[in-house]
């Protein structure tokens, strides 16, 4: 079916990793740290949650390693390329090569076809999509009879799962999801979440998942809590309560943390 | 109302730049045309009130045909002068004078080059003609001119300069300078005073005669008693004319030229209507959320549409301001423009009520009007809208839009078409094909687009694909946009095909009257002399010499003959005639007439031509002695100079239109040489075939600039129009372009799509505006009778391809702040 190499393990190389990465805001009196020194590793195949409450610096954690924005110090690696030393060009070409996307407000380009939105990507790229991979994707996305609709002519859920195969479809080293299942009822939250649990499982692919909410984490590998722009807590395995106790426990310091 | 209308202002700023800019442009386009022509009337209005001011009556020849002219002289001027009332009374011989500068060109406008005569009284001195330097002129080898004359000739008192009168020129001293209150001065004209009596000979109809007497008033006699006082003793043919009647005679005329400014103006309007209807319907779809915000906590629909129609006229009411302000330069410009062909620029008057009310009116107006649509469309919001999320509703169908737009460009078409018959639909065709075409633009930018996307996409990928797909999502903008492009090239390409026809028929007929090889004729408003065929025979190398000299025949049926006298050796040696039947050999005898002619009037071979010459009523009776065929110039009828009554009076002077010469092999260039020795006068102008052709021609290309100069405002807001609709387009896709920029399209594409989609636009209307111009343009040549259609295929290649660049360029400013929008904003970007 695929040359993929199925490893359900998630022990192989280091897709991406972050070294000491802190990223500043303003100056002065405006100065804001957003992130405070992070570090962590991403490996082949591994779907990792996360988390953390609102300014806790896990979106910008993301951007940094997503390539959307630079960190002020520290480096963020996508495979061998640290991000950090790339100027637009370049980390433009990273981004469009080897990352994927998923938008928590899905952002499909009204004017393309929901098959012109998934091959956006690779057009962008100019490298042709194996058909065969793409025909197994929509598959599994269940979208195959929904191609020539545009966005504005499906559902929420339907539009997340075109962005999630918009998103696997080039096969990027990293798939960076930001809030997938934020717009999303709960039922269609959990086929996305599904989804994304069986891209990681099945194909192998990484993916790195931000969000607040505990049953979408309980779909990760593993669980990274992020407070005042540091990680302070790995969770492996985390489940939907284990995450909450987690969470409530990061709330309850949180006031005394930014005094 | 108007302070949430200045908030709104404040806070879009940027989004009024370009409608505002739009409206500065006409506003200043109209205001300017306005300044420009009335401190030209008033000017014109001004010298002609102060012009003169010892004028109260004038008597001269009434304009009534057919009635002999009484004798305007001294017995008369002697009765006049002793009617009661009469303080004083002036014989006045005025005609055509021309100064030639030291330059060798004639000076000044030459419509208004005037002499007139200098009349000394008891101290030696003409009140009319105040001397500055030197004294009046005594005798025929003296004369004055007025001072701006002399200093744009370059001529100093106590020199010999050149002058040309009826048709000859030749030298006098400058014996004084002088200043006078003359329309004809404030015109750009020039004045040469000549002492009364060379005055009279060259003037006057009889050597004692005057062209004019003028009465001066005495205090106390009102100018309507003093001029039924003089009527009474005027002959038939002459009239008593008050002051008053003159002036309104003089009273501005150049109305064509506001009008035409005007029109220019109105255009360039009309077009900015549709770049600020766009960006109020881009602002209220943006604003439907906070309208429906306001609806849902009680505002009225009303209080929602006086609230955007508020923003319309504070914009308006700032635009009109800056575009009263532009209007002061447009004005000067307008004046040098316009001033170097008439040499004089009036003062302008830049604070008058009219124009400021003009541009107020016009600017808040256009503004208001233009806004009304989306202010109505914006008010029509539901209030619950203000609770939905997600897109905007979707815009009405178009069907309706597109079935009358059909229609009506369908009628307009039939109806251009039709105006090549019926010259009178040319006024009601263009207009409704122009109206069809504007309702159809959305229709038509939503095929193009769709047409565009395949080709596009093979040429740029994916950046092809989105750009034909942004083009046709709002249909109506874009035709819109395409609209106010297709307005300006459409009016450009018109004029291209029209003036290029024109000029080229022009010099097709030009060229059709030629003979020979060499023509000379007299600039505009100056003659030929009798003599100078005569002086040309006389040179080396000149084999065979006619003039053509007008010699209208009112035949016995009553019909006239437009037959032109010629010296019949030199027609027969000229070789431009073919003779059918009969010889030109007896043509000092008889008459020679065309076969259409000879058709027209039932003539043969002998027949014989009678009736009376049409300007001394004196009979001609002459058997046709050949049928030929010939230029335009020798046509419908030929017969000897010999045959033409001589002249009584200088009024009688036969008109000689043009003199033909043709060199013997190989003499030309030295022939034309001698001529223009010879004659030494400037006010003729000796040309060869090829050059009577291309000065045919030639009027008709500063008339061609003009027009492009007054269109180029139009065409600029066309390009504005461009360059709002993608910065509104950047604005509502600043999330789109985020997510592209983070899936990897860089910078530079994200200016390519822009582009793109803005040559799609520009295409459209660019297309539309050539192909509907020429069309036009078509129409109305076809409609002309006799007129060649040419079209200047390069020349409209390069307006669609400067359509098409000025979109692009249009793009750019736009594209590169969509390059620079910072991603993770726009990712968070709430506008859908």
């Amino acid at each position: 079916m695929m040359n993929q190499r199925i490893d359900p393990v998630p022990s192989g190389a280091v897709v991406a990793a972050a070294d000491d990465l802190t990223k500043v805001y303003g100056e002065g009196e405006a100065r804001v740290i957003a992130l405070a020194g992070v570090s962590a590793r991403f490996r082949q195949g591994e779907f990792t949650a996360i988390m953390g409450p609102s300014g806790s610096g896990k979106s910008t954690f993301m951007h940094c390693l997503a390539g959307l924005d630079t960190p002020t110090s520290g480096s963020a690696r996508i495979g061998e390329i640290d991000l950090a030393q790339l100027d637009d060009a370049r980390l433009t070409k990273v981004r469009r090569e080897r990352i994927g996307f998923i938008f928590q407000a899905f952002n499909l380009l009204p004017t393309l076809t929901a098959l012109e939105n998934i091959t956006l990507p690779a057009a962008l790229a100019g490298q042709n999509i194996d058909r065969k991979w793409l025909d197994h994707l929509l598959a599994t996305m269940g979208i195959a009879d929904r191609l020539d609709h545009r966005p504005a002519q499906l559902s929420g859920g339907q539009q997340q799962r075109v962005a999630c195969a918009r998103a696997l479809a080039s096969r990027p080293a990293i798939v960076f999801a930001d809030e997938p299942t934020g717009n999303l009822d709960s039922r269609s939250g959990a086929e996305v979440l599904a989804l994304l649990r069986s891209a990681s499982r099945d194909m192998g692919q990484t993916i790195v998942m931000v969000t607040h909410d505990p049953v979408a984490a309980a779909h990760a590998d593993r669980a990274l809590f992020l407070a005042d722009g540091r990680i302070v807590h790995e969770m492996p395995r985390p489940t939907t309560s284990a995450v909450l106790e987690q969470m409530k426990h990061l709330d309850a310091h949180q006031p005394s943390a930014s005094l | 109302m108007f302070r949430a209308a200045f908030r709104t202002l404040r806070s879009q700023f940027l989004h009024f730049v370009m409608p505002a800019i739009a409206v500065v442009l006409g506003v200043g386009f109209a205001t300017g045309s306005l300044i420009y022509t009335q401190s030209l009337d008033e000017a014109m209005t001004l010298a002609t009130i102060t012009s003169q001011p010892d004028v109260s009556v004038i008597v001269r020849p009434d304009a009534s045909p057919g009635s002999p002219d009484g004798p305007l002289d001294d017995r008369l001027l002697d009765r006049l002068r002793a009617l009661p009332g009469a303080a004083a009374a002036r014989g006045t011989a005025e005609g055509r004078s021309f100064l030639v500068g030291s330059d060798g060109a004639l000076v000044g406008s030459l419509g208004w080059a005037g002499g007139v005569n200098y009349v000394a009284s008891a101290d030696g001195r003409d009140h009319r003609y105040p001397i500055t330097a030197g004294r009046g002129p005594h005798d025929r080898g003296e004369i004055a001119v007025d001072r701006r004359s002399a200093e744009r000739a370059g001529y100093r008192v106590g020199e010999q300069v050149r002058i040309v009168v009826n048709g000859t020129a030749r030298d006098a001293r400058l014996v004084g300078v002088f200043t006078a209150h003359d329309p004809r001065l404030t015109a750009g004209g020039s004045l040469t005073a000549f002492d009364t009596a060379t005055a009279r000979r060259q003037f006057s109809p009889t050597p004692d005669g005057y062209t004019a007497i003028t009465l001066t008033a005495a205090s106390g006699t009102s100018e309507e008693i003093l001029a039924e006082r003089a009527a009474k003793l005027l002959p038939p043919g002459l009239e008593a004319v008050t002051r008053s009647a003159l002036d309104a005679e003089a009273a501005p005329a150049d109305d064509k030229l506001s009008m035409l400014l005007l029109g220019f103006a109105g255009i360039a309007l009309f077009v900015s209507t549709f770049l600020i209807a766009n960006t109020f319907t881009m602002l209220s779809a943006a604003r439907a959320r906070e309208h429906a915000l306001l609806r849902a906590i009680g505002a009225t629909r009303s209080y929602v549409m006086r609230l955007v129609l508020a923003e319309a006229l504070l914009v308006g009411a700032i635009a009109s301001f800056a575009g009263y302000l532009l209007g002061i330069g447009v004005a000067a410009v307008l004046n040098t423009l316009f001033g170097t062909t008439v040499d004089a620029a009036p003062p302008l008057r830049f604070f008058t009520a009219g124009p400021l009310l003009a541009a107020f009116a016009v600017g808040i107006g256009v503004s208001a009007l233009s806004a009304y649509l989306p202010a109505r469309r914006a008010s029509a919001v539901a209030p619950v809208a203000a609770l939905r999320t997600g897109s905007p509703a979707t815009p009405a169908s178009l069907r309706r839009r597109n079935a009358a737009g059909l229609a009506v460009t369908a009628l307009g078409a039939l109806l251009t078409l039709a105006a090549i018959g019926t010259q009178d639909l040319l006024y009601i065709g263009p207009p409704v094909l122009m109206v069809g075409l504007i309702i159809l633009t959305p229709l038509l930018a939503m095929g193009l687009a769709k047409a565009a996307r395949a080709p596009l996409t093979r040429l740029a990928g994916m950046r092809g694909t989105l750009a034909a797909e942004n083009a046709r999502r709002n249909p109506r903008r874009s035709g819109a946009t395409a609209t106010a492009l297709m307005i300006g090239f459409a009016l450009v390409c018109t004029i291209t095909v029209g003036i290029s026809s024109l000029s080229h028929h022009a010099e097709q007929e030009a060229e059709n009257r030629m003979a020979g090889d060499l023509r000379v004729t007299a600039v505009d408003f100056a003659d030929i002399s009798a003599d100078t065929a005569g002086r040309i025979a006389r040179l080396p190398g000149a084999e065979a010499v006619t003039p053509v000299i007008d010699a209208p025949i009112r035949l016995a049926d009553d019909r006239f003959l437009q037959a032109s006298a010629v010296n019949p050796a030199g027609v027969a040696r000229l070789g431009a005639l073919t003779v059918l039947q009969g010889s030109l050999e007896h043509l000092d005898d008889g008459v020679a007439v065309t076969e259409d002619a000879a058709t027209a009037h039932g003539w043969k071979l002998g027949s014989r031509v009678s009736g009376t010459f049409a300007r001394d009523e004196r009979k001609i009776d002459l058997p046709i002695v050949a049928i030929y065929d010939g230029p335009d110039t020798f046509t419908p009828a030929l017969l000897s100079t010999r045959r033409l009554p001589t002249a009584r009076t200088a009024a009688d002077r036969p008109f000689i239109s043009a003199v033909f010469v043709k060199a013997a092999p190989g003499r030309e260039g030295a022939l034309r040489r001698d001529i223009q020795r010879a004659l030494d006068n400037p006010a003729l102008l000796v040309q060869s075939r090829a050059e009577v052709r291309q000065e045919a021609g030639r009027p008709f290309v500063p008339l061609m600039n003009i027009m492009y100069a007054l269109l180029s405002i139009t065409v600029l807001i066309g390009a504005l129009g461009v360059v709002n609709t993608m910065s509104m387009a950047v604005y509502e896709r600043v999330r789109e372009i985020g997510v592209l920029r983070a899936l990897g399209m860089d910078r530079r594409r994200v200016g390519v799509v822009l582009w793109l989609e803005s040559a799609v636009i520009s295409v459209l209307g660019a297309g539309l505006g050539v192909v509907v111009g020429s069309l036009i343009g078509a129409a109305a040549v076809l409609s002309q009778e006799g007129a060649a259609l040419v079209i200047p295929w390069t020349r409209l290649a390069f307006f669609f391809a400067a359509a098409v660049a000025i979109g692009v360029l249009a793009s750019l400013g736009p594209g590169s702040r969509a390059a620079r929008i910072p991603m993770l904003r726009a990712l968070r970007s709430p506008v859908e």
